[in-house]
């Protein structure tokens, strides 16, 4: 008998630290500290300026201006995303994914079918988001980004958490119910009315479906050396990954043998189908030459 | 295409509209609703609406943390900064932190002195309610004005009813003021006599005017 034995949770082991770190890099503000300012909208990190590419855009298009200074944190942040594969934003920084992931242990309790998503939507989301901001002269996703929702959640919690100045009475309950029902409350039931769309309708739906920093990451992660590869001699058709695969669509080829890495650039890097995997066929692989991928994948 | 495929397809549509339906209903709210005081450097709610990107550096950078997030989802403006200077008011840093952290033009970087900030402009709104008009020497808005002298004078005139008092009227000379509300903050009464009122509220030349030449 093949011994079975998976990484059990080692690549979500290292996710959820970093997915911590970056939820408290979020609050250290809030919590008196200034190396870290902003949020993942645009913020300055030890003096460095970091700048999302897809607000960048969207502030081109909508402040109908080119900001030199912009380019640099933009770049900088446009070459980390290329190296681990675009999406890795999604699952490994991106606070509302985290939140998201929470509500996954609901998705089995109302035992949901796999979702599957189309490109075609997500691309009609992206630039329909940019083509507003254009017509509109606002930068509009920034406004509605449950990506800032989600870290301005986690930043306004600790701020009731950490000072008791914005409220009269100071003790923690009033303060979190003051944070729940008025102002800032906004935010969570913003994030809380995607999350339930993703419990009720389609789970990951804001992610994979509409999210257009995701979308914009999925696309640099087309030209990104950083893929999930697959060894077939190894893989014994199990469907494990498919189960923890958060786009489960993205397996088939590799599994079914017709591509030797996952090519659709829409997989997040989660590193979840690695961990599941109980013969250790996948792993993640850094590939410059693009060529091999196209022959392989001939059939595709 | 059944019921359910139709709600599960069309719902993130249904979505999106109420999101756009959202930012144009604030597009046609130019006029904001009540007072809202922008950072140092803003220049317009329009400007602002088109070059804040929402990234929150000038909240973090404000030492006095006068700075928050505008969270009235139906104005059309959430997310921009905003000051509600009672709570916490503007006190005019030499250098300017807050441009200083805007990484996009929402914020005019080409401010550099503190006191040529035009948040708006305070204006005594409730002149039967201010104790100095009532013959009591208050006058803390006076003293606490980073620009005393300057944005605040002190007006004597006898004080009618004794005949024998002076009253020292707080009168602000919109020129000089910067909205920076340290005045408002510290208004002793429970609804500050004295209040910021955001630039294209507080008409510099005809509003304040016939305020402050009235009694
Ligand atoms: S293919 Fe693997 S790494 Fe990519 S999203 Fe699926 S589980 Fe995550
Ligand atoms: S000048 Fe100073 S106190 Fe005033 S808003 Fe800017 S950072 Fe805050
Ligand atoms: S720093 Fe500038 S872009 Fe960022 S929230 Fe403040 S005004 Fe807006
Ligand atoms: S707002 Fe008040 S304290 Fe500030 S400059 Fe104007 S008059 Fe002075
Ligand atoms: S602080 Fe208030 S009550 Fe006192 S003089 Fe100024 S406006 Fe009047």
């Amino acid at each position: 008998m093949k011994k079975r034995r998976n990484l059990s949770g080692y690549f979500l082991f290292w996710r959820r630290l970093l997915q911590l770190g970056i939820v408290l890099l979020l609050v250290s503000p809030a919590a008196g500290f200034t190396f870290f300012r902003g949020n993942l909208i645009s913020a300055t990190l030890f003096g460095f300026p970091l700048h999302d590419p897809l607000a960048t855009i969207d502030y081109f298009l909508a402040g109908k201006i080119l900001l030199l200074s912009f380019l640099s944190g933009t770049f900088l942040v446009l070459v980390v995303y290329w190296i681990f594969g675009g999406r890795s934003f999604c699952s490994w920084i991106c606070p509302y994914h985290l939140i998201s992931e929470m509500f996954l242990p609901l998705h089995r309790f109302f035992r949901r079918p796999k979702p599957g998503f189309s490109s075609s939507q997500r691309y009609g989301f992206l630039g329909g988001f940019l083509l507003m901001s254009l017509i509109l002269s606002v930068p509009v996703f920034e406004s509605v980004s449950p990506v800032a929702a989600a870290s301005q959640l986690f930043q306004s919690l600790a701020e009731s958490g950490f000072s008791n100045q914005s409220v009269t009475d100071g003790t923690g309950l009033a303060s979190i119910l003051n944070v729940w029902f008025s102002g800032s409350g906004i935010l969570l039931w913003f994030v809380l009315f995607l999350i339930s769309i993703e419990v009720f309708v389609k789970p990951g739906w804001w992610c994979h479906g509409v999210c257009p920093v995701g979308t914009f990451y999925s696309l640099l992660g087309k030209i990104s050396p950083l893929k999930i590869t697959i060894k077939h001699n190894a893989c014994d058709n199990c469907g494990e990954c498919f189960k923890v695969c958060p786009v489960s669509q993205v397996l088939i080829a590799p599994v079914q043998g017709t591509a030797n890495r996952v090519i659709d650039s829409i997989c997040t890097q989660c590193g979840n189908c690695i961990d599941s995997c109980p013969t250790r066929a996948l792993n993640f692989g850094f590939q410059f030459n693009r060529q091999e991928n196209t022959d392989v994948i001939s059939s595709h | 295409m059944d019921r359910r495929t139709f709600i599960k397809e069309g719902l993130p549509y249904s979505v999106a509209g109420i999101f756009a339906g959202l930012t144009i209903i604030g597009q046609a709210d130019q006029s904001g609703n009540g007072f809202v005081l922008r950072p140092p450097g803003a220049k317009s709610e329009k400007h602002l609406r088109q070059h804040c990107v929402g990234c929150e550096q000038c909240i973090h950078a404000c030492p006095y943390q006068a700075i928050r997030s505008d969270r009235r989802i139906l104005s059309g403006n959430f997310g921009l900064p905003e000051l509600v200077v009672r709570e916490t008011p503007c006190y005019m840093c030499p250098d300017l932190p807050c441009i200083n952290s805007c990484p996009t033009e929402a914020l005019d970087h080409s401010l550099t002195d503190a006191f040529r900030i035009s948040m708006g402009t305070a204006v005594l709104t409730d002149r039967g309610a201010c104790l100095s008009l009532n013959g009591i020497r208050c006058e803390i808005c006076y003293r606490v004005c980073p620009l005393i002298d300057k944005a605040i004078v002190l007006k004597k005139s006898p004080y009618r009813e004794t005949g024998k008092h002076t009253v020292f009227e707080p009168v602000i000379k919109a020129e000089s003021c910067t909205g920076c509300g340290i005045c408002e903050y510290s208004c002793p009464l429970d609804q500050p006599a004295i209040q910021v009122l955001a630039s294209q509220r507080a008409d510099k030349s005809a509003h304040y005017k016939t305020l402050s030449e009235q009694g």
